[in-house]
């Protein structure tokens, strides 16, 4: 072998021990490997090639200056892989391996380059041909092919074990209760659904179809633009009740799911495709509307009504007011429902309306009490308060209560009741006056002597 | 707005120049000087009525408990009655500048008069 050749491929092989030396950190295999020559691109083999001979005796080709750029990018990639390493991201270290291996193949390139052009240019040039400080002995290449063979044996023996906890983790997801879908590639072919998922389209035929051909009708309604952004960004998706107009074979039909989507990524980190998990909630979805509806209604008429309109659970704590107790007390209704209105009675009345809830609150029977209100403008009024008990099974479940404004009744009573007493009095008074009179003019007739 | 006890009334709630607000005359009122009066004065024992003429006379508080619970205003002139009334109301009210006096009278010719009086503060 001539010198410039011996020279090249001595290079080679320091740069494959670099390599060993960094997938044996990565992979733990030998705890006594010295880090130096990783990290440092001066202190590897290869450099201390390049900074004490290579540039010194091939300096005037080109590609040896980029050759030793494309070194120093690689010893960049290597100390973030085994920081990541150290970290314990080792997924994450081993896709930078990857990034290393890259850059090398690029640097064996240059190498070959570089040393075709020395060959063409050796009668031109004198080169030294001492090679007597070679850094790679027979020994370090005899433990070189050691250690890649217990590599070797290991990444096989890891590589097998991942495939095989891939298997598992696929079964799995197959288990799962839930509807699950694997979609792959850029176009979201359909590649895998487990059986609950096959179920809930009515075992539509779509393994092997575009989402897009599978399910036409869903354009329009988001879906698809979502799955490109989970594919493209890698931000997974988590959507509850989303509401879905598909056609499972009868028809459009709105369904509701509570669903997620996650990238799938292959083992360089590049996106592959999408998991897809969804419950289909529409029977719960629709439940609550109807409930929702249903309370949204009852507080339509009660706010409809012109009544203070309360309810309470079976312990008298209240646990709705329509919107005129705000507008009435100044209060929110957090604190309404926080303190409750019978702070709000005038103390006058306080002890004979609790005495008399309180006896109704232990029989069930119905409830009604006049009583002062205190209003937001501190002004009291006269209120009647009613109070029904709710029954489930003979045993009391909660109260509705209507109290409704008496005010200016009361004080028309009053006002009746004081009109009746005037006119009583002013009726005796002209009686009186009347027989005053007469009595008078009977006096005056006897003094005439008329009879 | 506060009703002034019908027993306590004095003759110091009375005292002072009233003034007519509103007048109510049943289609049997015989008629008195009363009915078409504007303003009523009263001070000590004397009073003074004005409706378009100025008439003079005394008055007192009458009350007796048999038949009629209300105190009674009697007005003479020159010894003779021209006209008996009953008290229904005496309400006060706090005003801004002072205490306002209404006071209801219930003639016996069934003639009802509605009286207001100022106790305002006068500011020189």
């Amino acid at each position: 072998m001539d010198t410039i050749k011996l020279d090249f491929e001595q290079a080679k092989a320091k740069h494959l021990l670099f390599k060993s030396r960094l997938r044996s950190i990565l992979y733990g295999v030998g705890a006594d490997i010295d880090e130096t020559p990783v990290l440092s691109h001066f202190e590897c083999a290869v450099g201390k090639w390049i900074y004490s001979r290579a540039l010194n005796e091939y300096g005037h080709i080109p590609e040896i200056h980029e050759l030793e750029k494309v070194h120093a990018n690689i010893h960049t990639a290597a100390r973030e892989a085994v920081t990541l390493y150290k970290d314990g991201k080792v997924e994450s270290a081993r896709i930078c391996l990857n990034n290393v291996e890259s850059i090398a193949d690029e640097l064996v390139g240059l190498l070959s380059i570089v040393e075709k052009k020395v060959e063409e240019n050796k009668d031109a040039h004198k080169y030294s041909g001492d090679y007597q400080s070679r850094e790679v002995s027979m020994q370090e290449l005899l433990d070189l092919v050691k250690v890649n063979q217990e590599l070797d044996s290991i990444i096989k023996k890891q590589s097998g074990e991942v495939l095989r906890h891939k298997q598992i983790l696929l079964e799995s997801l197959m288990q799962l209760p839930a509807n699950v879908s694997i979609l792959r590639g850029p176009d979201h072919v359909i590649e895998l659904m487990n059986e609950p998922a096959k179920a809930a389209i009515f075992n539509k035929d779509v393994i092997g179809k575009k989402v897009r051909e599978a399910f036409p009708e869903i354009e329009g309604q988001g879906y698809f633009e979502l799955l490109d952004k989970v594919f493209q960004t890698g931000e997974p998706f988590v959507g509850k009740e989303l509401p879905v107009k598909i056609d499972r074979g009868n028809g459009i039909e709105l369904l509701y799911a509570n669903s997620s989507y996650h990238q799938l990524k292959d083992e360089h980190g590049n996106a592959e495709g999408i998991v897809s998990f969804s419950y289909e909630v529409t029977e719960q979805v629709v439940a609550r509307k109807k409930v929702e509806e249903a309370a949204r209604r009852a507080t339509f008429i009660t706010d409809a009504m012109p009544q203070m309109v309360w309810t309470a659970d079976d312990q008298g704590n209240p646990t709705f007011y329509n919107k005129h107790w705000p507008a009435y007390t100044g209060k929110t209704l957090n604190t309404l429902l926080d303190k409750g209105w019978f702070t709000l009675i005038h103390a006058a009345d306080m002890e004979a309306f609790m005495n008399t809830w309180h006896s109704s609150i232990e029989s069930g029977n119905d409830f009604s009490f006049e009583h002062r209100l205190e209003m937001h403008s501190g002004e009291y009024r006269w209120h009647l308060t009613r109070a029904t008990a709710e029954l489930q099974d003979d045993t009391i479940v909660g109260w509705i209560g209507t109290s409704t404004d008496i005010n200016d009744l009361k004080f028309l009573q009053d006002q009746l009741k004081q009109s009746y007493a005037d006119l009583e009095v002013k009726v005796r008074f002209r009686n009186l006056e009347l027989e005053k009179q007469n009595s008078e003019l009977r006096k005056k007739l006897e003094s005439a002597g008329i009879k | 707005m506060n009703y002034v006890d019908l027993n306590a009334i004095s003759e110091q709630h009375l005292e002072g120049t009233w003034e007519v607000k509103n007048r109510l005359i049943n289609t049997n009122s015989s008629p008195n000087h009363f009915i078409d009066v504007r303003l009523i004065e009263l001070d000590g024992c004397q009073y003074r009525s004005i409706n378009g003429k100025e008439r003079k006379g005394e008055w007192r508080i009458i009350r007796e408990n048999e038949i009629i619970y209300n105190p009674q205003i009697k007005f003479f002139i020159n010894q003779e009655q021209v006209g008996n009334a009953i008290i229904t109301r005496l309400q006060s009210d706090q005003d801004q500048k002072g205490d306002v006096y209404r006071l209801t009278l219930y003639f016996s010719n069934g003639l009802e008069l509605i009286l207001q009086k100022n106790n305002f503060e006068t500011t020189v």
